[in-house]
């Protein structure tokens, strides 16, 4: 079974585990715009970027824009989807408008753009936590065979970002575009940091004290350049 | 805006300049910091667990790095969509954003 963690050096959470196995589960499964080989190509992809030579590079530059090359691809991903996928990985604070609508003319929906945006941080989450912890990364899951459901909701306008978005102004509903992202997003948001209910409450105590955990988070924030 | 919030609540002295803060002296925050750095390739990660295993415990650690998982995921999400601080939070945020030189990256 997946997510064990045998080689941790110390006891994780039974809900981590198991977060993470259904967010391996909805990273093999056919999502809302792409199908399930796409999904696990993008997360390959996500994995590769982080040893990408040209990603390294680019990432010292003064500007992204001033270093020429080709990423260390290991899918047939087309070039566009995997600049896209190692940048949101390797880079994500320097990111911009023009970037974005740039991607779009090459003829990207903001669905799938968004889709892709929710299995990019998905790796991230579950790599980021073992790779802190000193695990193996855990094997990308077998495909799970199926077509995408292809459902939009209703009323997704361009106000508060890049993307289109339904509700309100709030991290939640920024992928609101692909409700089947936000679920699989709050789900894991519940395990590795706290749930919705969890939020309102500032004395909540998971291991560390509810100030610990924002310490983190502000410093992992920072050392991403993310000032949201 | 959480650590400030939690802190007033608990009566944590964490401190948010600590987020920033190169030097930290509280041995907790230090640990913390530490991780966070190694995390990012800047220390030891080894011993930057240890140190927080020895300050915190087993629980604290796993804590610790799975916040840090969840907000890798989290700045991807804002910057990868360009979700930016709606008028409210801004207001709320500006003596913080002027204390810890934020307001320098504001792009017009």
């Amino acid at each position: 079974m997946a997510f064990e963690f045998a080689d941790s050096p110390v006891p994780v959470r039974a809900d981590i585990g198991e977060a993470q196995r259904r967010a391996w589960r909805h990273l093999a499964s056919p999502g809302t715009w792409l199908t399930s080989c796409q999904r696990l190509a993008i997360a390959g992809e996500t994995r590769a970027a982080r040893s990408c030579g040209y990603c390294t590079q680019r990432k010292a530059a003064l500007s992204p824009h001033a270093v020429d090359g080709t990423h260390d691809s290991v899918t047939d991903l087309p070039p566009e989807i995997v600049d896209a996928v190692h940048r949101l990985t390797t880079d994500p604070g320097r990111l911009t408008r023009s970037w974005y609508e740039d991607l779009m003319e090459t003829g990207l929906p903001p669905t799938h753009y968004v889709e892709i945006l929710g299995v990019v941080t998905t790796m991230v989450a579950v790599d980021g936590f073992h790779l802190a912890l000193g695990l193996a990364l855990e094997p990308l899951p077998d495909i799970i065979e199926g077509e995408p459901s292809r459902i939009s909701p209703a009323g997704a306008e361009v106000t508060f970002a890049w993307v289109p978005t339904t509700g309100r102004h709030s991290v939640v509903n920024v992928m609101s575009l692909v409700p089947a992202e936000v679920e699989a997003f709050l789900d894991l948001h519940g395990a590795h940091y706290l749930s919705i209910p969890e939020m309102g409450d500032m004395t909540v105590e998971k291991g560390l004290t509810r100030p610990q955990m924002e310490l983190v988070a502000g410093r992992v924030s920072s050392l991403n350049e993310c000032f949201y | 805006m959480m650590l400030r919030a939690s802190s007033d609540a608990t009566g944590s002295a964490t401190d948010i300049h600590d987020v920033i803060a190169d030097e930290v002296d509280d041995p907790v925050t230090s640990a913390l910091t530490g991780l966070v750095d190694a995390a990012f390739g800047n220390g030891d990660l080894p011993s930057a667990r240890q140190r927080v295993l020895e300050v915190l415990g087993p629980e604290a650690l796993v804590t610790a790095c799975s916040v840090i998982g969840n907000f890798e995921k989290m700045n991807r999400m804002a910057d990868g969509t360009g979700l930016g601080l709606n008028d409210e939070q801004m207001e709320g945020l500006a003596d913080i954003r002027s204390e810890l030189g934020f307001d320098a990256f504001i792009v017009d």
